[in-house]
């Protein structure tokens, strides 16, 4: 079968609109991104291998998909409730509180960092009962996954937030006249239909993890080996004049982000395919 | 399963969906709630499947077989629900969303895998789906997907079925074949039924009675016969058809004496309306001795269709609309233009200040 590749489409331009696409997406996005895999190439193999497998340079990819990953999946359990409670509840200041989940969009994330870091370093508001309790927040990855979390929770409520409010209040009702209790109606009903939004939504939350840096920088106290993560270690590298090591992590993250997000996307492509 | 619903009265803010309705419904018989959109249909149904909840201290009952249901929740009740946009599980196969009812069940209460392949697959055949087990809801036709709600509302085996204007969403042919189908089925389940809608055909055609509601309060209840017939008010004989409103005064207690109309086109201060429906008028080319007879010129002849209608225009300049059949059509060589005169065969009165 001949590949069609001009479809017919009720807009005009589709030449243009896929020409422009894709030059904005080769300036803005591939020719940095091939850039650095050049600079990476000049390296030998080995130089390469060591660069990456340094025991530093393990220790913070660990940390740094470690804590992403823990970020994310705590905030799409509570990006889901707060997504919930916008969409289903009314209560007195509800606009507040939904445009209140914006705000870490906005706000620059040495703020955030700097911000988390008061409250929880061990002489904080929070850090200080917590430390009396034996439990220390700042300076360790639990420190580095409170700042992932701030950052990251406006992606899974914006995501899920508009499938809730169009989910059709008739299923649920449905569901319960059919005898379903509230967690069957939860768990068969609701949850399967929201599943792809919020795979998109941790995918989002996880990206913007990976590379988040300003807000993780000052709550992580970048002790190596414990709580220095992968950008940061690159950021030192660049500081130290050794771009080729630099470059070296970059890429090597650079290909593990690919290769998670494309694999997130498949398994969000395959849950959404059965809700046509 | 007898239903009876005492003093119900449900308020959405300030406005009152229902205003203390009273009414029984029959063991095994198919009612129709029939009024006009925001009359309170769709909420009595809702109540009566426990979807929502009567206003507190309105003291109203509903009961079911003498169990007084009204703090059961919907599921408790189990009652079969179909709702207009068919509400069916879209991440589901055919099969699983008539299943889920009995998936749902308590262990101790659940049919094995066998049993409950089995209970689907005769649904399936009862529907006429017999073949689409295996198809996603959205591979169906609007037909199809209110045939497979009605499925998943019967697997649990409901005394009560309850339709939200289950054909509203289709096509008037779809329609027709369906609803046909539904007295069928009812006959076959031996259930009470209860289907709301705004089309009067429909509920005339399937329904064993009718109640029509307005404003949140019936204004009658009956057989299809005596709803169309004998209309209680004049609300129910203008929602159930077309009917032609003459202003006049009544000179005394004798409908008989009423000097609806006048030739000169004038009457004085009106105290009452008279009520006809197009085919209820008697067309001649002649004037006679009936007192009640209506001069009117033809102003519009639709032949298609299968009787005439015709659009006339008597002495105050108002529209008539007249139904006769083809034959007296042909009879009488009606054309635009002529002058007539129209008997009425059966009318309805109706005094000011009377509903």
């Amino acid at each position: 079968m001949k590949y069609q590749f001009k479809q017919y489409n009720i807009l005009p331009g589709f030449g243009l609109t896929l020409g422009y696409t894709v030059v904005y997406l080769g300036l803005l996005v591939l020719l940095p991104l091939a850039a650095l895999t050049l600079s990476a190439l000049q390296m030998t193999w080995p130089e390469f291998w060591s660069a990456i497998s340094s025991q530093r340079a393990i220790r913070s990819f660990a940390l740094t998909f470690g804590t992403s990953f823990i970020a994310a999946v705590i905030n799409t359990i509570f990006g889901l409730l707060i997504a919930w409670c916008l969409s289903r509840m009314s209560f007195p200041g509800r606009k507040i509180i939904d445009a209140m989940i914006d705000l870490p969009f906005a706000l620059p994330t040495a703020i955030s960092g700097i911000a988390l870091t008061a409250v929880y370093a061990p002489n904080g508001i929070l850090g200080e009962p917590l430390a009396r309790l034996g439990i220390k927040v700042a300076y360790t990855p639990i420190g580095i996954i409170i700042a992932m979390i701030l950052v990251g929770l406006p992606f899974v409520v914006r995501t899920v937030q508009p499938v809730l409010a169009e989910l059709e209040r008739e299923l649920e009702e449905a569901a319960l006249g059919l005898g379903a209790s509230n967690w069957q109606t939860f768990s068969k009903v609701i949850f399967p239909l929201v599943l792809p939004s919020l795979l998109t939504g941790f995918t989002l939350a996880f990206a913007r993890n990976l590379g988040e840096y300003g807000s993780v920088v000052f709550i992580a106290g970048n002790m190596p080996m414990k709580t220095e993560i992968t950008s940061l270690l690159i950021v030192t590298h660049l500081e130290q004049y050794d771009y080729a090591g630099a470059t070296a992590l970059a890429s090597a993250m650079l290909i593990i982000s690919f290769v998670l997000l494309l694999t997130i996307n498949l398994l969000q492509t395959w849950s959404g395919r059965r809700l046509k | 399963m007898t239903i009876s619903i005492t003093n119900i009265t449900k308020s959405f803010g300030n406005s009152k969906a229902l205003d203390n309705i009273s009414v029984d419904f029959t063991a095994g018989e198919l009612t129709a709630l029939l009024g006009p959109s925001g009359c309170g249909k769709t909420t009595l149904l809702r109540l009566v499947a426990g979807l929502e909840q009567a206003d507190p201290g309105c003291g109203g009952r509903i009961i079911f077989n003498g169990q007084n249901v009204l703090a059961d929740t919907a599921g408790k009740r189990k009652v079969g629900f179909v709702f207009q946009h068919y509400a069916l599980f879209r991440h589901m196969t055919v099969f699983d969303n008539i299943a889920f009812g009995l998936r749902v069940r308590k262990k101790s209460q659940r049919p094995t895998k066998a049993e409950i392949k089995e209970r689907v697959y005769s649904l399936l055949e009862l529907v006429q789906l017999g073949n689409m087990a295996d198809r996603m809801p959205s591979e169906l036709s609007g037909g199809q997907r209110q045939r497979v709600a009605l499925a998943r509302a019967l697997a649990i085996e409901p005394e009560v079925l309850l339709l939200d204007e289950p054909f509203g969403a289709l096509d008037a042919k779809v329609r027709t074949e369906l609803r046909r189908w539904l007295r069928q089925l009812h006959d076959k389940l031996n259930c009470t039924s209860i289907f709301v809608t705004h089309d009067q055909e429909e509920a005339l055609e399937v329904a064993d009675r009718v109640i029509v509601m307005n404003k949140g309060r019936i204004e009658q209840i009956g057989s299809p016969d005596e709803i169309f017939h004998q209309p209680a008010s004049e609300f129910v004989m203008q929602f159930l058809g077309e009917v032609n409103v003459f202003h006049g005064r009544i000179e005394s207690d004798d409908p008989q004496m009423v000097h609806f109309y006048d030739q000169t086109g004038q009457t004085d201060q009106p105290n009452a309306r008279m009520l006809i429906r197009p085919h209820d008028l008697d067309i001649s080319t002649e004037p006679d001795t009936d007192k009640r007879q209506i001069p009117a010129t033809i102003t519009k002849i639709q032949t298609a269709g299968p009787s005439v209608r015709l659009d006339c225009r008597d002495n105050n300049g108002k529209i008539v609309n007249v139904r006769i059949s083809h034959d007296i059509f042909n009879r009488l060589q009606l054309f635009i233009g002529q002058n007539i005169f129209l008997t009425p065969k059966q009318l309805q009165i109706y005094r000011s200040g009377q509903k």
